[in-house]
C-alpha cells in the first residue's frame, strides 16, 4: 500500500499534472534566471554538471513553494515574485553548500560571516562561491524592503536554527550529555526551526503580510518539508555524522507517516480552501513520496550527497 | 576581463567593492546596515508562538521554552482569534512605536553618503590608471560634464527629499503587493 493512501487530504486529479507542469517551466525560468550570474560570477559551478543540476532542482523547488504560499495569502505569483523565489532558492543552495560540504571550519566561518553580514551589514568573501552568493544576496535584498520586522526576525531565526545545527554537528558533546529523549527532543526542534523559519522567510519575501494565523500553519509546512527532506538524506547525513530528529529515530519510516499524517490534518483543516493550499499539499505529496523512495535507494546502494533528486 | 567574458553589471560590481572597502580598512564606521532587530523584537510587547499558533503578551508565563517566536508591535482585530487565554493580549490604546528602522536606514545611508565620498574619489582616481577605467572614463565623460554644472543642486536636493523618497518607495512596495491582501481586491 502506497504510503500515501491513509492521508487526510488527496489531491483532485488534475493537481499532479499541474505541479508537473509548473515544475517544468519553473525550472526553465531558474535556468534562465540563474545562469547569467553563475556565468558572471561563479563559472566553475556551472561546469560542475551534478552540482549544478542540484541547484536547479532547489531553486525550482523553492519557486513551486512559493507560488503555493503567493497564492495562499491571496496575491498573484507574478514574474517579480517567481524572480524574488529563484534567487531565494539559490541562496539557500549555497548557504547549505557552505554549511555541508566544505569541513567544518568553513562551516564555522560561513556562520560567524553570515552574523556579521546580519549585523553590520559586512561580508568578508573568500571564495568565487561566496562571491557569487553575496551578488544573489544583493539582487534579493534589492527586490523588497529589508527592514519590514517581520521578513528580518524570519532571517534572523532561519539563521539561528542554521547556527544551532552546525554547532550540534561540530560540538556532539553539547547534545551527548542530555538523556536520548531531550536529545531526540532537540533535534526535533531544530527541523522544525529550520524548515519553519526558511519558508516563512520565503512568503515574507513574496507578500507584504501573514495573518498570524496563517504564519503558524505556514512554520507547520515548512518544518514537514525538512521532516521529508531529512528522511530522504537519512544515510548521507548519517555518514558526514550529522544527526538529525529523523536519523535518530528507530523506526524512521513510521515516524514521518506519523509526522506527515498530524500536519497534512492541521493543514488541510487550517488553511484557505483555494489553489495555494492544493499546490502546497501536492507538492508536499510529492515530496514525501520521492524523498521515500530517495531513502530506500541509499539504504540499498548507499549514499552520495551528490544524488539530484527532483 | 576578455570580450569573452560575460558581462557583470555595474550595481553587483558596486555591491562587491563596497564590501572590499571594509577589507582594505578604509572606513570609519563599523555599520553599513542591520538587519538584525532581536533586541527591538525581545523588547516587543507582543509574541506569537508560530509552532502552537498562539498570540502572547511580552513574558508571559504560557510561552512555552524554546518556541519559535515573532515579535508584534500591534495587533488587529484578527489577531485576537489566536490570543492566549492566560495573559490575554488585547490591542495597547498607547500604539507602542515600531522599531525605528526608518532613521536607522537613513543616518546609515548620510554617513554612507559623508563618509564614501572621499574614499569613493580616491579609489575612482585609481580605477581611472586602469584599461577597463579608462575605457569607462571616456563613454561617461560626456555625461559627468553635464552633471558638473549641477551637481551640488542635485546632491542638495537628493538628500533633502531622502526621507520623502524612502517612504515613498516603502508605499510603493505596499501596494505593489497590495493586490488581494486580506481578500480585497
Amino acid at each position: 500500500m502506497r504510503p500515501t493512501s491513509r492521508l487526510p487530504w488527496h489531491p483532485a486529479p488534475d493537481i499532479p499534472a499541474r505541479i508537473e507542469s509548473l515544475a517544468r517551466a519553473y525550472r526553465a525560468e531558474v535556468r534562465d534566471t540563474l545562469a547569467p550570474l553563475v556565468a558572471a560570477w561563479h563559472p566553475a559551478l556551472a561546469a560542475s554538471a551534478t552540482e549544478y543540476a542540484k541547484m536547479i532542482e532547489q531553486s525550482t523547488k523553492m519557486t513551486l513553494v512559493g507560488h503555493a504560499c503567493t497564492t495562499l495569502a491571496g496575491h498573484d505569483f507574478d514574474a517579480r515574485r517567481r524572480r524574488i523565489a529563484i534567487l531565494y532558492g539559490c541562496g539557500c543552495f549555497l548557504a547549505d553548500s557552505f554549511i555541508d560540504d566544505f569541513g567544518p571550519d568553513a562551516a564555522r566561518s560561513y556562520v560567524q560571516r553570515f552574523t556579521l553580514l546580519l549585523s553590520a551589514g559586512w561580508f568578508e568573501i573568500h571564495t568565487e562561491r561566496e562571491r557569487l552568493f553575496y551578488v544573489v544576496l544583493a539582487h534579493l535584498f534589492a527586490e523588497r524592503d529589508m527592514l519590514d520586522p517581520l521578513l528580518r526576525q524570519a532571517i534572523l531565526r532561519l539563521h539561528a536554527a542554521q547556527a544551532q545545527d552546525v554547532t550540534l554537528r561540530l560540538d556532539p558533546e553539547l547534545l551527548s550529555t542530555l538523556p536520548r529523549r531531550r536529545q531526540r527532543a532537540l533535534l526535533k526542534r531544530n527541523a522544525r526551526d529550520r524548515g519553519g523559519h526558511c519558508i516563512i522567510a520565503l512568503t515574507t519575501f513574496l507578500v507584504p503580510s501573514l495573518p498570524l494565523a496563517m504564519l503558524a500553519l505556514i512554520l507547520a509546512a515548512g518544518a514537514l518539508f525538512m521532516f521529508i527532506d531529512d528522511h530522504g538524506d537519512c544515510y548521507t547525513d548519517r555518514r558526514d555524522g550529522r544527526l538529525t530528529y529523523m536519523n535518530q529515530v528507530r523506526e524512521p519510516e513510521r515516524v514521518l507517516h506519523r509526522i506527515v499524517f498530524a500536519h497534512f490534518t492541521r493543514l488541510a483543516g487550517g488553511l484557505p480552501a483555494n489553489e495555494g493550499r492544493d499546490l502546497l499539499l501536492g507538492f508536499l505529496l510529492r515530496y514525501y513520496v520521492t524523498r521515500i523512495d530517495k531513502h530506500r535507494a541509499q539504504r540499498r546502494r548507499g549514499a552520495t550527497a551528490w544524488d539530484v533528486f527532483e | 576581463m576578455s570580450s569573452n567574458d560575460p558581462p557583470r553589471p555595474l550595481l553587483d560590481q558596486a555591491a562587491l567593492a563596497v564590501q572590499s572597502l571594509r577589507r582594505a580598512g578604509e572606513l570609519g564606521f563599523d555599520v553599513l546596515v542591520r538587519i538584525d532587530n532581536t533586541a527591538e523584537a525581545a523588547a516587543a510587547p507582543y509574541q506569537f508562538d508560530a509552532a502552537a499558533g498562539t498570540l502572547h503578551r511580552r513574558g508571559c508565563r504560557a510561552i512555552p521554552p524554546g518556541a519559535p517566536l515573532y515579535a508584534r508591535w500591534h495587533l488587529g482585530r484578527d489577531d485576537l482569534t489566536v490570543a492566549c487565554k492566560r495573559c490575554k493580549p488585547l490591542p495597547d490604546e498607547t500604539k507602542p512605536s515600531e522599531p525605528t528602522d526608518r532613521s536607522d536606514l537613513l543616518l546609515g545611508l548620510l554617513s554612507l553618503v559623508s563618509q564614501f565620498s572621499g574614499v569613493l574619489k580616491e579609489r575612482g582616481k585609481d580605477y581611472q590608471k586602469t584599461d577597463e577605467g579608462q575605457a569607462l572614463s571616456a563613454q561617461l565623460g560626456a555625461i559627468y560634464r553635464d552633471l558638473g554644472r549641477r551637481e551640488k543642486d542635485v546632491l542638495d536636493a537628493m538628500l533633502g527629499t531622502l526621507d520623502t523618497v524612502i517612504e515613498r518607495l516603502r508605499a510603493l512596495d505596499r501596494s505593489l503587493n497590495r493586490n488581494g491582501i486580506d481578500g480585497k481586491d
